[in-house]
């Protein structure tokens, strides 16, 4: 369980390639995840042809452009993608909105159905000595065409998988900073 | 003790064994034995959760752990009281519906309740989910650091958010992704009739094709997985 506190989000990768089997492994992960009702909505789609990941790079891209309109930092470029032309591999999740909860505030069950997932492929990679992330900056639709999702579907990230480049140090808070006892703010006691 | 995973021609021991056991013999529980889950457990599982990434590490998750059995006791009519009202909509949530069971939080030994702050989340195009994605990551930590330690989890998302909120006293602007419920599983009570086995969640790519046959056997394999020996795996040291 160290593996929870070593994870980082892996933007930068070597070119070594991906084994299959690890491919298979980490899909695996993401499908024995939970999901409300285990209606199961999210539907997985491994890119690895050259074309299809170039043609992603262009769209990471483009959706950077969009982004600097609002916010000057995207003016960079696409700052939080990875290359993904240079990626081995990565793998879109996609959710089926009619397979969330048909409950109130069910609205987002399936998308949180692709959250669960992420996190157990994220630890699957971990555990194989790869790294992966997952990508939400995109211009929606125009990654639904590249990967054939259908229409009404919800595109929840695009995970690229690769051998990490850097192993940057992990901050975070102190369990008492982000744990509240009974009421939302007051103190925990352990 | 090993534990049984699916049968696969390309399981590999490359994988640091905690992680991986943890993740594929994980299963939903949602009755618990009255035993409190001891106190050096709760910390680890808070621990676990407080590592999750984030979209930029964008610090938007925040646990209410309920303990209070009388916010427990309004937990759980609220619970009801959110079925009740999608039966308006859903039959099958009426209290005699396929989903009319209501989680009994004043017998959950550990509730904690998992918020998110929208105003967190690092802006730019299509990036309504990503608090709700930085909460469902604490909450499978939460999941899997359960299992690693012998105990289990029910995910709740089925709420009337605002009463929820109101209840817990989170911040107008906030989000509660749902109430996790945590113990020791009561095994003496669980159906494995019910669970229902893995779809074939990936779409035509030309490995799955090359996989079918350990896809096939993955199948066979869960099919003739009897109660008892389930339940043997679910209680293997981890």
């Amino acid at each position: 369980m160290t593996a929870m506190g070593e994870l980082v989000e892996t933007t930068r990768f070597t070119d070594a390639p991906v084994p299959s089997e690890h491919v298979f492994e980490i899909l695996r992960a993401g499908q024995w995840a939970p999901s409300a009702g285990n209606f199961q909505p999210i539907r997985y789609v491994v890119l690895r042809e050259h074309e299809r990941l170039a043609a992603l790079d262009a769209l990471a891209r483009e959706s950077a452009a969009v982004s600097a309109h609002w916010f000057p930092r995207y003016r960079q470029g696409a700052i939080d993608h990875p290359r993904w032309a240079d990626v081995p591999a990565a793998v879109a999740l996609i959710a089926d909105p009619t397979k969330g909860g048909p409950h109130i505030h069910g609205e987002a069950t399936h998308v949180i159905g692709g959250g669960l997932a992420a996190q157990n492929m994220r630890l699957m990679a971990h555990a194989l000595g790869l790294g992966t992330s997952v990508i939400t900056h995109w211009i929606e639709e125009k990654v639904k065409v590249l990967i054939e999702c259908p229409r009404d579907w919800d595109l929840v990230g695009v995970m690229p998988v690769g051998t990490p480049a850097e192993s940057p140090a992990r901050q975070r808070r102190q369990v008492a900073e982000v744990v509240f006892q009974d009421l939302f703010g007051r103190r925990f006691t352990p | 003790m090993k534990a049984r995973l699916p049968s696969s021609p390309f399981i590999s021991l490359a994988a640091t064994p905690d992680v991986r056991q943890a993740i594929l013999t994980r299963r939903t529980f949602r009755t618990f034995e009255r035993r409190p889950v001891p106190a050096d457990l709760r910390t680890r599982v808070l621990d676990a959760a407080s590592w999750a990434p984030s979209a930029e590490d964008a610090d938007c998750v925040r646990f209410v752990v309920i303990d209070d059995p009388v916010l427990k006791k309004r937990l759980f009519a609220l619970t009801r009281e959110s079925k009740d009202i999608s039966n308006h909509w859903e039959a099958l949530f009426r209290s005699s519906g396929l989903r009319g069971y209501v989680q009994d939080w004043t017998h959950t030994p550990l509730c904690i309740a998992v918020c998110v702050d929208p105003a967190a989340r690092p802006r730019h195009i299509h990036d309504n989910w990503s608090h709700r994605l930085a909460g469902a990551a604490a909450s499978q930590n939460l999941a899997l650091a359960a299992r690693y330690h012998g105990l289990a989890m029910v995910m709740y998302t089925h709420f009337s958010q605002e009463k929820l909120k109101q209840l817990l006293d989170v911040p107008f602007e906030w989000e509660v992704d749902g109430v996790m419920g945590i113990g020791f599983a009561d095994l003496g009570r669980i159906n494995l009739a019910s669970s229902r086995p893995r779809s074939s969640a990936w779409r035509s790519a030309s490995w799955c094709r090359a996989n079918a046959t350990a896809i096939r056997r993955r199948r066979s394999s869960r099919k003739s997985a009897s109660r008892r020996s389930a339940a043997r795996r679910w209680r293997c040291p981890t």
